[in-house]
């Protein structure tokens, strides 16, 4: 056959695997190629060769210490992503932020871990203004009711007997008349003091029924009485008899407020519920403030994200070496959602099937808009379960993450946020279509304003 | 508009590497990203040491930064840089014959990295051919360049190139053919 041809078998074999081979000659070549075994032999023996040679990782991939030295060499930085400074911290980042977060938490809030004795407040005014208390009572006060704040205000006092008339409608009818005199009398600083309490100090707890407050409005009541009575220096028989009979039945109110399991906390803005609130309780039953009431939010989210990749290839260099910035703003269309928008660096592996062809870009920049829910109603710990969803692109193509976490905020604004994010890119490469998805920790920091 | 430097063709980052230092940084990443491998392919075979392959290649990215600072018209930017790359592996090749014995320049270097027994034979067969041979077949197989382009390269005519690449080709299957007969026998 190949006496048609100016080239041997072997040659046109040479050219057909090179793609050199014209239409002519690889007609001749085939039918040379069915009818001789050495041919065929030698065909393998190419393919195999080539094959190795694609294989020869090694030749085509330039470390990655020369490659920083060509652009050093020119006055370039480094083509590939930066290594870490300090891959110690880098590599503990998560860790550390973790620690941080729940670290804050005890700091902030240690009755989580010790109990918190809110009441301590009222028995040390009434100490700083010279009230005279037993022991048995600072006792039964710290015990029987550990956590009843003070709530009072000169015109709540006004009438105290009108609701101790509720349970003894004969101590407040011997009350009423020493406390007219203590109006005039006795010196108002507790009184101011308590009206400043008050104003610090709010019930938040819906659940509490209205006898349940009014109970909770006797003892405050009563307790004043009690350290007026005790201040203006009227030590009859009679009054001393009723005032402890009314601060007995301040601590069986107490102890009946105990029975409920609620305790009152000293709320911040942000906090306005019962930290030890079950779960089932607080999704069954709101704890917390009408919609109307809560402030519309702006905030500002500063995230690290640590994730696992897929495709194959990892091109995390190091922990928390991507980054993104967001902003939010409380939507009105609904209770606890925000919208807002977010942008970030961060590396996401592709997949290339040509080597000799191929372009890799180890950070891609996206930016994407989105929707926040804050569930307010839920606590964790002292923090806010939220999920995020942002829908965007990137350099590369379309992106999708989705987060789902828990933040604290404290009293300045500023707190901090934690989650699961997952996210899908879309790329084209090489005309075709992959998508590239991570999915992993992430944390940062968040201001409210 | 063109949103990334991936979209543009290897003459126009060439041209850029003539503007201001960001742009030319930029350009100089891309065309380094997808002509690297080649280049590095080409050093570490044909050279065969990796440290003299790595001087090599670094002298040959650098040579070839300062040549796009000439205002000059570029049609084929692989073939340009394969052209510089490979007058420094030459130049270096000679000098070195000069100093040392072919025995001691030929030595093949141990790999502990090479799992694939036949690319291991491969790359010794590749020292043990000639010169011209062992360029070629690199230009070829590992660059995967045209006989045109090789052709351009090596400034020889087209017909000389597919004789050297043949007869470049038969010399490696003849220092592989105990190997690849045993690799047939057991396929």
């Amino acid at each position: 056959m190949d006496k048609y041809s100016k080239y041997s078998p072997s040659e046109m074999l040479t050219l057909l695997l090179d793609g050199e081979l014209d239409g002519d000659n690889e007609q001749i070549f085939y039918d040379s190629l069915s009818q001789d075994a050495g041919l065929q032999s030698e065909l393998k023996d190419q393919l195999s060769i080539r094959e190795a040679v694609r294989n020869d990782t090694e030749a085509f991939t330039p470390p990655a210490e020369l490659s920083r030295a060509v652009f050093a060499n020119l006055g370039f930085g480094s083509p590939l992503a930066p290594a870490p400074p300090k891959r110690f911290f880098k590599r503990y980042a998560v860790l550390a932020l973790l620690l941080l977060f729940v670290g804050s938490y005890l700091a902030t809030t240690p009755e989580f871990i010790f109990g918190k004795k809110e009441n301590s407040n009222a028995l040390a005014q009434m100490q700083k203004d010279g009230l005279p208390i037993s022991g048995a009572d600072e006792s039964q006060l710290q015990i029987n009711n550990p956590s009843i704040p003070v709530v009072s205000s000169l015109e709540n006092v006004a009438e105290p007997t009108a609701k101790n008339s509720n349970f003894n409608s004969q101590n407040s009818i011997n009350n009423l008349g020493e406390f007219t005199n203590l109006k005039k009398n006795a010196s108002n600083r507790a009184f101011a003091q308590m009206n400043s309490e008050k104003s610090n100090n709010r019930f938040i707890n819906s659940n509490i029924d209205n006898s349940n407050f009014d109970d909770i409005d006797n003892i405050s009541h009563n307790n004043i009485a009690y350290q007026r009575l005790n201040s203006s220096g009227i030590n009859d028989d009679e009054n001393s008899l009723n005032n402890h009979n009314a601060f007995a039945q301040n601590l069986e109110l107490s102890q009946n407020f105990a029975n409920n399991q609620f305790r009152m906390v000293n709320a911040s803005e942000y906090t306005k519920f019962s930290q030890s609130f079950s779960f089932a309780r607080s999704l069954g039953e709101s704890p917390f403030e009408k919609e109307s009431a809560l402030p519309r939010e702006k905030f500002v989210v500063l995230r690290g994200i640590y994730a696992l990749t897929r495709a194959e290839n990892n091109l995390q260099s190091g922990v928390m070496n991507s980054f993104s910035v967001g902003g939010f703003i409380s939507s009105g269309l609904a209770r606890n959602l925000s919208l807002g928008f977010e942008f970030g660096r961060e590396p996401y592996s592709q997949i290339f099937l040509d080597n000799s062809n191929y372009s890799q870009k180890p950070e891609i920049l996206w930016l994407g808009v989105g929707a926040r829910y804050d569930l307010h109603e839920f606590n964790l710990f002292g923090s806010n379960p939220f999920a995020q969803i942002i829908a965007g692109g990137s350099e590369l193509g379309p992106i999708v993450r989705t987060i789902v976490g828990a933040s604290k905020i404290y009293s300045g604004g500023i707190g901090f946020n934690i989650g699961i994010e997952g996210s899908s890119m879309i790329y084209k490469n090489q005309n075709k279509y992959y998508h590239s998805d991570k999915i992993g920790f992430t944390g940062g920091l968040i201001y409210k304003f | 508009m063109k949103r990334n430097l991936s979209e543009y063709t290897d003459s126009e980052l060439f041209y850029m590497l003539q503007k201001d230092k960001t742009i030319a940084e930029k350009a100089f990443a891309e065309l380094y990203t997808r002509l690297s491998p080649r280049i590095y392919a080409y050093c570490l075979r044909f050279i065969g040491n990796k440290e003299e392959a790595q001087d090599i290649f670094q002298e040959a990215f650098a040579k070839f930064f300062e040549s796009a600072k000439q205002d000059r018209l570029m049609t084929n930017v692989p073939a340009f840089l394969l052209r510089i790359t490979r007058n420094i592996c030459i130049n270096f090749v000679r000098k070195k014959e000069a100093l040392l014995s072919y025995e001691d320049y030929m030595a093949p270097e141990a790999s502990s990295q090479d799992s694939n027994e036949l690319l291991q034979l491969i790359k010794s067969a590749l020292e043990l051919l000639s010169e011209d041979s062992r360029e070629i077949f690199i230009l070829r197989e590992y660059d995967g360049l045209s006989y045109k382009d090789i052709a351009e390269i090596i400034d020889e005519p087209i017909s000389t190139v597919k004789i050297r690449i043949f007869r470049a080709k038969q010399k490696i299957r003849e220092i592989l053919e105990p190997y690849l007969k045993e690799l047939q026998r057991f396929n």
